[in-house]
Protein backbone atom coordinates (compact mmCIF):
# COMPACT_ATOMS: atom_id res chain seq x y z
CA UNK A 1 0.00 0.00 0.00
CA UNK A 2 2.94 2.15 0.95
CA UNK A 3 4.57 1.31 -2.18
CA UNK A 4 1.55 2.43 -4.13
CA UNK A 5 1.36 5.46 -2.32
CA UNK A 6 4.46 6.70 -3.09
CA UNK A 7 4.47 5.43 -6.33
CA UNK A 8 2.80 7.30 -8.30
CA UNK A 9 5.52 10.38 -7.28
CA UNK A 10 8.48 8.05 -8.01
CA UNK A 11 6.85 6.93 -11.87
CA UNK A 12 6.85 10.97 -12.03
CA UNK A 13 10.36 11.27 -11.47
CA UNK A 14 11.29 8.54 -13.31
CA UNK A 15 9.24 9.08 -16.33
CA UNK A 16 11.80 12.27 -16.63
CA UNK A 17 14.57 10.08 -17.09
CA UNK A 18 16.11 10.31 -13.85
CA UNK A 19 16.41 8.38 -10.30
CA UNK A 20 16.73 11.50 -8.03
CA UNK A 21 18.93 11.59 -4.95
CA UNK A 22 17.51 14.70 -3.43
CA UNK A 23 20.48 15.94 -1.61
CA UNK A 24 22.67 15.90 -4.53
CA UNK A 25 20.66 18.00 -6.75
CA UNK A 26 20.71 20.90 -4.02
CA UNK A 27 23.27 23.68 -4.44
CA UNK A 28 21.77 26.97 -3.08
CA UNK A 29 19.01 27.06 0.04
CA UNK A 30 16.45 28.85 -2.36
CA UNK A 31 17.11 26.36 -4.98
CA UNK A 32 16.75 23.58 -2.56
CA UNK A 33 13.95 24.67 -1.82
CA UNK A 34 12.26 25.30 -4.12
CA UNK A 35 13.37 21.88 -5.49
CA UNK A 36 11.96 20.55 -2.33
CA UNK A 37 8.29 21.58 -2.97
CA UNK A 38 8.55 20.36 -6.60
CA UNK A 39 9.23 17.04 -5.42
CA UNK A 40 6.90 17.35 -2.49
CA UNK A 41 4.51 18.35 -5.48
CA UNK A 42 5.04 14.83 -7.31
CA UNK A 43 4.56 13.00 -3.90
CA UNK A 44 8.38 12.72 -3.67
CA UNK A 45 8.92 9.95 -0.51
CA UNK A 46 12.29 10.95 0.11
CA UNK A 47 11.31 14.35 -0.33
CA UNK A 48 8.58 14.41 2.06
CA UNK A 49 11.04 12.39 4.37
CA UNK A 50 13.35 15.59 4.18
CA UNK A 51 10.39 17.55 5.25
CA UNK A 52 9.43 15.63 8.40
CA UNK A 53 12.77 14.94 9.99
CA UNK A 54 13.70 18.72 9.30
CA UNK A 55 10.70 20.37 10.91
CA UNK A 56 9.39 17.91 13.53
CA UNK A 57 10.84 19.41 16.17
CA UNK A 58 10.25 22.84 15.03
CA UNK A 59 6.22 21.51 14.67
CA UNK A 60 6.58 19.12 17.66
CA UNK A 61 7.62 22.36 19.59
CA UNK A 62 5.42 24.63 18.76
CA UNK A 63 2.18 22.54 19.16
CA UNK A 64 3.59 21.59 22.78
CA UNK A 65 3.44 25.25 23.79
CA UNK A 66 -0.05 25.55 23.03
CA UNK A 67 -0.90 22.01 23.92
CA UNK A 68 0.85 21.44 27.18
CA UNK A 69 0.53 17.77 26.31
CA UNK A 70 3.33 15.32 25.03
CA UNK A 71 0.75 13.16 23.65
CA UNK A 72 -1.37 15.76 22.06
CA UNK A 73 1.39 17.43 20.67
CA UNK A 74 2.59 14.36 18.87
CA UNK A 75 -0.49 13.67 17.66
CA UNK A 76 -1.02 17.14 16.69
CA UNK A 77 2.51 17.47 14.54
CA UNK A 78 1.68 14.13 12.91
CA UNK A 79 -1.52 15.99 11.75
CA UNK A 80 0.26 18.70 10.29
CA UNK A 81 2.41 16.24 8.41
CA UNK A 82 -0.69 14.54 6.93
CA UNK A 83 -2.21 18.05 6.24
CA UNK A 84 1.08 19.16 4.20
CA UNK A 85 1.06 15.62 2.34
CA UNK A 86 -2.13 16.24 1.56
CA UNK A 87 -2.38 19.77 0.32
CA UNK A 88 0.76 20.36 -0.88
CA UNK A 89 -0.68 21.06 -4.24
CA UNK A 90 -2.80 24.35 -2.84
CA UNK A 91 0.48 25.39 -1.49
CA UNK A 92 1.40 28.61 -4.11
CA UNK A 93 4.74 29.27 -2.63
CA UNK A 94 3.79 32.89 -1.93
CA UNK A 95 5.62 32.38 1.62
CA UNK A 96 8.73 30.37 2.23
CA UNK A 97 7.48 26.56 3.17
CA UNK A 98 8.58 26.98 7.02
CA UNK A 99 5.97 29.64 7.24
CA UNK A 100 3.36 27.93 6.01
CA UNK A 101 4.24 24.68 7.49
CA UNK A 102 4.45 27.16 10.76
CA UNK A 103 1.20 28.20 10.01
CA UNK A 104 -0.70 24.78 10.20
CA UNK A 105 0.77 23.80 13.44
CA UNK A 106 -0.78 27.06 14.58
CA UNK A 107 -4.19 26.01 12.64
CA UNK A 108 -4.31 22.58 14.16
CA UNK A 109 -2.97 23.20 18.24
CA UNK A 110 -5.49 26.32 17.96
CA UNK A 111 -8.19 23.96 16.80
CA UNK A 112 -7.69 21.43 19.03
CA UNK A 113 -7.98 23.89 22.27
CA UNK A 114 -11.05 25.31 21.12
CA UNK A 115 -12.60 21.65 20.67
CA UNK A 116 -11.39 20.90 24.61
CA UNK A 117 -12.91 24.47 25.26
CA UNK A 118 -16.16 23.36 23.52
CA UNK A 119 -15.92 20.21 25.37
CA UNK A 120 -15.43 21.13 28.55
CA UNK A 121 -18.61 23.80 28.28
CA UNK A 122 -20.89 20.21 27.60
CA UNK A 123 -18.25 18.18 29.76
CA UNK A 124 -21.40 18.45 32.22
CA UNK A 125 -23.47 16.52 29.75
CA UNK A 126 -21.21 14.06 29.15
CA UNK A 127 -20.57 13.57 32.86
CA UNK A 128 -23.80 12.82 33.30
CA UNK A 129 -23.99 9.83 30.86
CA UNK A 130 -20.40 8.84 32.16
CA UNK A 131 -18.62 9.46 29.01
CA UNK A 132 -15.04 10.59 29.47
CA UNK A 133 -12.97 12.08 26.83
CA UNK A 134 -9.23 12.38 27.34
CA UNK A 135 -8.46 14.42 24.33
CA UNK A 136 -6.63 17.70 24.91
CA UNK A 137 -6.38 17.08 28.71
CA UNK A 138 -3.77 20.00 29.57
CA UNK A 139 -1.58 19.26 32.81
CA UNK A 140 -1.43 22.35 34.53
CA UNK A 141 1.83 21.47 36.19
CA UNK A 142 3.52 20.93 32.74
CA UNK A 143 6.85 22.02 32.44
CA UNK A 144 8.42 22.82 29.23
CA UNK A 145 11.07 19.81 28.40
CA UNK A 146 13.67 22.17 27.22
CA UNK A 147 13.76 24.81 30.16
CA UNK A 148 16.78 24.92 32.68
CA UNK A 149 16.81 22.86 35.63
CA UNK A 150 16.61 26.50 37.54
CA UNK A 151 13.51 28.03 35.78
CA UNK A 152 11.56 25.36 35.97
CA UNK A 153 9.15 26.50 38.74
CA UNK A 154 8.80 29.76 37.42
CA UNK A 155 8.00 28.80 33.64
CA UNK A 156 5.58 26.44 34.87
CA UNK A 157 3.74 29.62 36.62
CA UNK A 158 4.48 31.10 33.16
CA UNK A 159 3.00 28.91 30.76
CA UNK A 160 -0.03 28.77 32.83
CA UNK A 161 -0.41 32.45 32.32
CA UNK A 162 0.14 32.62 28.47
CA UNK A 163 -2.94 30.24 28.50
CA UNK A 164 -4.69 33.41 29.68
CA UNK A 165 -4.43 34.69 26.92
CA UNK A 166 -5.80 36.03 23.82
CA UNK A 167 -5.60 34.04 20.85
CA UNK A 168 -3.38 36.45 18.42
CA UNK A 169 -1.25 37.24 21.44
CA UNK A 170 -0.79 33.80 22.53
CA UNK A 171 0.43 32.27 18.90
CA UNK A 172 2.89 35.49 18.70
CA UNK A 173 4.61 34.90 21.99
CA UNK A 174 5.09 31.38 21.43
CA UNK A 175 6.50 31.60 17.93
CA UNK A 176 8.55 34.44 19.15
CA UNK A 177 9.26 32.96 22.47
CA UNK A 178 9.65 29.07 22.22
CA UNK A 179 10.39 28.78 18.50
CA UNK A 180 13.11 31.81 18.94
CA UNK A 181 11.35 33.49 15.37
CA UNK A 182 12.20 37.26 14.36
CA UNK A 183 9.55 39.80 15.09
CA UNK A 184 9.48 39.75 10.62
CA UNK A 185 8.81 36.01 10.80
CA UNK A 186 6.27 35.94 13.17
CA UNK A 187 4.74 38.33 10.78
CA UNK A 188 4.99 36.18 7.85
CA UNK A 189 3.19 33.20 9.62
CA UNK A 190 0.32 35.19 11.54
CA UNK A 191 -0.32 37.42 7.92
CA UNK A 192 0.22 40.66 9.52
CA UNK A 193 2.40 43.69 9.76
CA UNK A 194 5.40 43.99 11.55
CA UNK A 195 3.95 46.69 13.49
CA UNK A 196 0.93 44.56 14.35
CA UNK A 197 2.86 42.02 15.76
CA UNK A 198 5.30 44.04 18.03
CA UNK A 199 2.04 45.88 19.43
CA UNK A 200 0.57 42.32 20.01
CA UNK A 201 3.97 41.00 22.09
CA UNK A 202 3.90 44.39 23.87
CA UNK A 203 -0.12 43.73 25.01
CA UNK A 204 1.19 40.39 25.40
CA UNK A 205 4.20 41.28 27.98
CA UNK A 206 1.74 44.06 29.73
CA UNK A 207 -1.29 41.40 30.21
CA UNK A 208 1.04 38.58 31.74
CA UNK A 209 2.70 41.50 34.05
CA UNK A 210 -0.62 42.22 35.31
CA UNK A 211 -1.90 38.73 35.61
CA UNK A 212 1.14 37.50 37.64
CA UNK A 213 1.22 40.71 39.70
CA UNK A 214 -2.56 39.61 40.63
CA UNK A 215 -1.39 35.94 41.43
CA UNK A 216 1.61 36.96 43.43
CA UNK A 217 -0.71 39.68 45.27
CA UNK A 218 -2.75 36.70 46.31
CA UNK A 219 -0.42 34.15 47.25
CA UNK B 1 5.95 40.67 49.47
CA UNK B 2 7.06 44.14 48.78
CA UNK B 3 6.89 45.48 45.20
CA UNK B 4 9.87 45.73 44.39
CA UNK B 5 10.46 41.94 45.42
CA UNK B 6 7.37 41.39 43.28
CA UNK B 7 8.44 43.47 40.41
CA UNK B 8 11.68 41.83 40.41
CA UNK B 9 10.29 37.92 40.72
CA UNK B 10 7.62 38.90 37.55
CA UNK B 11 10.25 40.02 35.71
CA UNK B 12 12.40 36.41 36.33
CA UNK B 13 9.19 34.69 35.28
CA UNK B 14 8.93 36.51 32.35
CA UNK B 15 11.89 35.88 31.47
CA UNK B 16 12.20 31.96 32.28
CA UNK B 17 11.49 31.29 28.60
CA UNK B 18 14.70 32.72 27.82
CA UNK B 19 17.35 30.34 25.97
CA UNK B 20 15.01 27.66 26.11
CA UNK B 21 15.94 24.25 24.53
CA UNK B 22 13.46 23.17 21.19
CA UNK B 23 11.65 20.10 22.25
CA UNK B 24 12.60 16.92 20.46
CA UNK B 25 10.47 13.72 19.23
CA UNK B 26 11.07 9.91 18.94
CA UNK B 27 13.44 9.15 15.87
CA UNK B 28 10.49 7.05 14.90
CA UNK B 29 8.72 10.13 14.32
CA UNK B 30 8.85 9.65 10.68
CA UNK B 31 7.45 6.19 10.59
CA UNK B 32 4.14 6.99 12.60
CA UNK B 33 3.64 9.60 9.86
CA UNK B 34 4.21 7.08 7.27
CA UNK B 35 1.37 5.12 9.37
CA UNK B 36 -1.45 7.67 9.90
CA UNK B 37 -1.32 8.37 6.54
CA UNK B 38 -1.58 4.65 4.96
CA UNK B 39 -4.40 4.21 7.07
CA UNK B 40 -5.94 7.32 6.25
CA UNK B 41 -5.85 6.33 2.44
CA UNK B 42 -6.62 3.04 3.46
CA UNK B 43 -10.33 4.59 5.17
CA UNK B 44 -11.22 7.08 1.96
CA UNK B 45 -10.91 3.86 -0.08
CA UNK B 46 -13.39 1.58 2.02
CA UNK B 47 -15.34 5.21 2.53
CA UNK B 48 -15.52 6.03 -1.61
CA UNK B 49 -16.01 1.85 -2.18
CA UNK B 50 -19.19 2.03 0.08
CA UNK B 51 -20.44 5.16 -1.52
CA UNK B 52 -20.36 3.35 -5.00
CA UNK B 53 -21.90 0.52 -3.56
CA UNK B 54 -24.25 2.20 -1.90
CA UNK B 55 -25.23 4.09 -5.05
CA UNK B 56 -25.37 1.26 -7.50
CA UNK B 57 -28.27 -1.06 -4.70
CA UNK B 58 -30.44 2.28 -5.06
CA UNK B 59 -30.06 2.61 -8.65
CA UNK B 60 -31.03 -1.29 -9.21
CA UNK B 61 -33.86 -0.50 -6.84
CA UNK B 62 -35.32 2.68 -8.32
CA UNK B 63 -35.17 0.07 -12.15
CA UNK B 64 -36.90 -2.62 -10.20
CA UNK B 65 -39.67 -0.17 -9.12
CA UNK B 66 -39.99 1.53 -11.95
CA UNK B 67 -40.43 -1.89 -14.09
CA UNK B 68 -42.81 -2.96 -11.77
CA UNK B 69 -45.17 0.03 -12.04
CA UNK B 70 -44.88 -0.51 -15.88
CA UNK B 71 -46.20 -4.05 -15.40
CA UNK B 72 -48.86 -2.55 -13.60
CA UNK B 73 -49.96 -0.32 -15.93
CA UNK B 74 -50.03 -1.97 -18.37
CA UNK B 75 -52.01 -4.96 -16.89
CA UNK B 76 -54.73 -2.48 -15.96
CA UNK B 77 -57.82 -1.86 -18.69
CA UNK B 78 -59.81 1.22 -17.53
CA UNK B 79 -57.10 2.92 -19.73
CA UNK B 80 -59.70 2.72 -22.70
CA UNK B 81 -62.35 4.07 -20.54
CA UNK B 82 -60.84 6.90 -19.83
CA UNK B 83 -60.40 7.79 -23.36
CA UNK B 84 -64.10 7.34 -24.17
CA UNK B 85 -65.26 9.16 -21.22
CA UNK B 86 -62.71 12.10 -21.72
CA UNK B 87 -64.00 11.98 -25.32
CA UNK B 88 -67.62 12.27 -24.43
CA UNK B 89 -67.23 14.90 -21.83
CA UNK B 90 -65.38 17.14 -24.45
CA UNK B 91 -67.39 15.82 -27.63
CA UNK B 92 -64.21 15.82 -29.56
CA UNK B 93 -64.18 14.56 -32.79
CA UNK B 94 -62.93 10.98 -33.34
CA UNK B 95 -64.19 9.71 -36.85
CA UNK B 96 -61.94 8.42 -38.28
CA UNK B 97 -61.86 7.60 -42.25
CA UNK B 98 -63.84 4.69 -41.83
CA UNK B 99 -66.79 5.72 -39.94
CA UNK B 100 -66.98 8.84 -42.26
CA UNK B 101 -67.28 6.39 -45.19
CA UNK B 102 -69.94 4.70 -43.27
CA UNK B 103 -72.09 7.99 -43.05
CA UNK B 104 -71.78 8.36 -46.62
CA UNK B 105 -73.54 5.42 -47.17
CA UNK B 106 -76.28 5.65 -44.68
CA UNK B 107 -76.81 8.90 -46.19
Amino acid sequence: MIDGLWGWGLRGIEAEGKLLNVAERYTEDSDREAELIRLLKLYDERAFREVVENYKDRVYNLCLGFLKNEADAEDIAQEVFVEIYNSISSFHEDSALSTWIYRIGVNKSLELLRKTKRKKRFGWITSIFGIEDQVGVKHADFVHPGVALENKERSQILMAHIDKLPDKQKVAFNLHKLEGLSYQEVSQVMELSVSSVESLLFRAKKNLQKSLGIYYKNI
Amino acid sequence: MQRNDLDNEVEKILHSLDGVERARLSPFFYTKVKTRLQTRVEKVDRVAWTWALTAMVVLLVLNVLVMIKEDLRSNDDYGTDDIEFLTEEYSVNTFNIYEEEQLEEDE
